[in-house]
């Protein structure tokens, strides 16, 4: 390998095929990519607070700006904020880190895997600049409202926003499938499946799952772009199409990649547990084969986002089934992260409070969805503001809450130092305090009555009655989103000023905690490591220390 | 808490919905309380302790999994249990369209609603049909017979207060039904986005009683044809 030869600053920054680097590139593009999604945010609480009057920074959310906002907030924090954050960068990061190699598969693939995302975001941010403005039809982009411009006066926004959303698909296809080949070809010696730390098993089930889900939906985005661009008919009944292809293509994909986005949490909780509780993880087999199970459930549950589609509703029956059926595995999973804290010696770090907190909140998130799968009580709820209320309660903490404990953890490895502990706490709590306090009330609203996506609420005075809830919800909204303040000072701060981190500074098993912190160019001296051990053997009886790294690998041998 | 700003319902199935959803809640909040509560409970028991070392335990053998397979089926069951009293309200409503007193199209478009009456013959195209603009006028007490059909995008017909909810599409014609118990003026609004106006796009449904909606259907037919 090549490490410590000469690069140029183009080749070891912009176009990096060095894992880590390309790690770091998504990182600081979700980072980047939050801003946005979170300013889009602010708007969507302001007008539902404060309608007609000019928000801060911005002007009046007039109801076709309102459109394209809640369109952009939903694409972005995905796409492009969930997705870098929760699948690209801790598996570009870890996967070789933790199975021992010196890089990924194909690098170069990888590097084009980012560029991809980044140009998408470009076209994304850019259809600002273009006449008609962005896509204004949702996140969900229902057709035919997408599909031809006479609906909404959209044309090079809509075509903009789906080539964004393909490159998305094409470039997280190829990440994964780069993260699987490596995982399959590149193993230190000694690394045997049942070896592999549970967070590289769930980063592989979310890349495998998005394999499985994305054609469709792919070829759904063409179609589309079609209809608007070539004047085809595929989801415009008046041209024989049918506009609900689009929303079975759509939830195909759409409810998998809710779980592309919360695999990566469980896989960092299920690890972050064991280091900081000193205990195995409790029913590894078990929480394999309750995932296994949840990928398949999560493809035949598609249809209950269109209960009241006017689908065959005989159909819905099974559906609900299956939807509620979900919550078998899920379950499993949970309990075996409550056993695995029961008995053990809970150290209460940064990484760990985040993953408490996740468990706290998703809990919320998970159960709430047992409304809506019951289709006798979606008929009321569906897309009213229980239903926001419910998906923010379980997209928050998996991408935010999962995101913040894996970036806490991974710190001193990724940057050679600490971040403030003090800083990180304080984040910690405010951001759990604010989260509760935004989306708490609006399950109240939602079973109000009130509906999702109306960009003027002073058209509804039968919302009024619970204007204090908006009000409320949307300042601590603000205040969330102010909390994260703390956060980027903290991580940018700590980059150059933080307490130098010891190469292992949790003494946990996992092999990445052997390589040099940051790890150089390669990773790994001469000699690869070699894998002696199970990734989770803490507090083992009879044993002088509490944990035993998986390699008698000595990363000082690198020096020189 | 959760219901306090819950409408109040009109319908005679209304009842229903709300007690799956009270149901759902009660159910859930015991699991709500039962897992905050272990959960904090562990935080407190289990904390780093000097000299204290973590119980090895994998999980791996069936005394120590016999608990959590006993949890899943109390999860099973309860979950067949939901799907069973969610389906029976679903099919009362949706599936099983019981023989309904009155016939009304409702045809949605960017950015309004209107209600056609049929005329004697059951044609929503002669002359004589009704066509109230952003205004549905039903019998209190009678069943209803909707049928939903859009112009241009995806709509949906949602009455709060009837605790009815259908996606209404461009192409075809979607049958519902519902009823009320008691006479008022309730909301119409349109639950999916379907453009820059939709917003706007609300319309007020009024129960009369008998009398009242006769009236009404007599007065809006003069106003049709001039007062003839």
């Amino acid at each position: 390998m090549s490490q410590g030869h000469h690069q140029s600053f183009w080749t070891k920054y912009i176009f990096s095929t060095d894992h880590k680097m390309v790690a770091r590139q998504f990182l600081f593009l979700a980072l980047g990519m939050a801003v946005f999604g979170g300013f889009y945010a602010f708007l969507i609480r302001w007008q539902m607070a404060f309608p007609n009057q000019p928000a801060p920074f911005y002007g009046a959310v007039t109801p076709d700006k309102y459109n394209v906002i809640i369109t952009m907030h939903g694409t972005i924090m995905l796409f492009f904020v969930g997705m870098p954050l929760l699948n690209a960068f801790p598996s570009n990061f870890l996967v070789p880190l933790m199975i021992g190699a010196r890089d990924m598969a194909f690098p170069r693939l990888n590097m084009a895997s980012f560029w991809m995302t980044f140009v998408g975001a470009v076209l994304l941010i850019g259809s600002f600049l273009v006449p008609g403005g962005p896509a204004a039809a949702g996140w969900t982009g229902y057709a035919p409202l997408s599909a031809s411009s006479e609906y909404t006066g959209v044309k090079i926004g809509a075509v903009l926003w789906l080539l964004s959303l393909a490159l998305v698909f094409i470039s997280s296809s190829l990440g994964g499938i780069n993260y699987l080949v490596t995982v399959v070809t590149m193993r230190a010696k000694g690394m045997s499946y049942s070896r592999i730390p549970l967070t590289i098993w769930f980063l592989l089930a979310a890349a495998f799952t998005f394999f499985l889900a994305a054609g469709p939906v792919l070829a759904g985005a063409f179609m589309l772009i079609m209809d608007n661009v070539f004047g085809t008919g595929f989801f415009l009944p008046f041209k024989g199409g049918e506009p609900l292809l689009w929303q079975h293509l759509f939830w195909f994909f759409g409810h998998p990649e809710v779980y592309v986005l919360f695999f990566p949490t469980l896989g960092f909780c299920l690890d972050i547990i064991a280091v900081f509780a000193r205990k195995p993880v409790f029913g590894e087999k078990l929480i394999i084969g309750s995932t296994i199970a949840a990928i398949a459930l999560s493809f035949v549950v598609w249809a209950h986002h269109m209960f009241i589609t006017g689908m065959n509703p005989t159909l819905v029956t099974p559906f609900a089934i299956t939807t509620i059926l979900i919550s078998v595995p899920f379950a499993i999973i949970y309990v075996c992260m409550f056993m695995s804290l029961r008995g053990g010696s809970i150290r209460l770090e940064p990484p760990m409070i985040w993953v408490l907190g996740f468990l706290a909140t998703f809990l919320v998130g998970g159960l709430t969805g047992i409304f809506l799968g019951a289709a006798g009580a979606d008929i009321y709820l569906h897309a009213t503001y229980f239903v926001i209320a419910h998906f923010h309660y379980t997209f928050f903490p998996s991408v935010f809450f999962g995101g913040y404990a894996a970036i806490n953890y991974w710190y001193p490895k990724m940057f050679g130092r600490m971040l403030n502990k003090t800083a990180a706490i304080l984040h910690f709590a405010l951001t759990f305090i604010f989260f509760n306090c935004t989306f708490w009330p609006l399950f109240i609203v939602g079973m109000g009555g009130m509906v999702r996506r109306i960009a003027d609420p002073s058209f509804y005075p039968q919302f009024s009655i619970f204007a204090h809830l908006n009000v409320f919800a949307t300042i601590s909204a603000m205040c969330l989103i102010a909390s994260q303040t703390v956060f980027l000072w903290n991580f940018f701060y700590s980059m150059k000023n933080g307490k130098k981190a010891d190469l292992n500074p949790y003494e946990s098993n996992t092999l990445e905690w052997l390589a040099q912190s940051p790890p150089p160019h390669g990773n790994w001296g001469p000699k690869l490591p070699v894998v002696t051990g199970d990734p989770y053997e803490y507090s083992k009886p009879g044993e002088s220390s509490d944990w035993k790294s998986q390699s008698s690998y000595k990363g000082d041998a690198i020096h020189g | 808490m959760l219901f306090e700003y819950l409408p109040q319902g009109i319908s005679s199935f209304s009842g229903d919905i709300d007690n799956l959803i009270r149901f759902i809640y009660l159910l859930t909040g015991i699991f709500f309380f039962a897992f905050e509560g272990f959960l904090i409970y562990m935080i407190f028991r289990y904390r780093q302790k000097k000299g204290v070392k973590a119980q090895y335990g994998k999980g791996d053998k069936w005394t120590e999994v016999q608990w959590v397979v006993a949890f899943v089926a109390v999860i099973v069951c309860l979950d067949f249990f939901i799907d069973y009293k969610s389906t029976k309200v679903w099919d009362l409503l949706k599936v099983n369209r019981p023989v309904t007193d009155v016939d009304i199209k409702v045809v949605a478009k960017q950015f309004d609603w209107t209600f056609i009456y049929p005329d004697k013959n059951g044609s929503y195209d002669s002359a004589d049909a009704l066509s109230s603009y952003r205004e549905l006028h039903v019998p209190v007490g009678k069943k209803i017979h909707v049928i939903l059909t859009s112009k241009d995008v995806i709509h949906d017909f949602f009455l709060p207060e009837v605790r009815l909810k259908q996606d209404v599409m461009p192409g075809r014609e979607i049958h519902a039904w519902f009823d009320t118990t008691q006479v008022g003026t309730y909301h119409i609004v349109c639950n999916e986005l379907c453009g820059f106006g939709h917003t706007r796009m609300l319309a007020v449904l009024h129960v009369d009683d008998e009398k009242t909606y006769e009236n009404w259907k007599v007065q809006l037919y003069k106003q049709m044809h001039g007062g003839v």
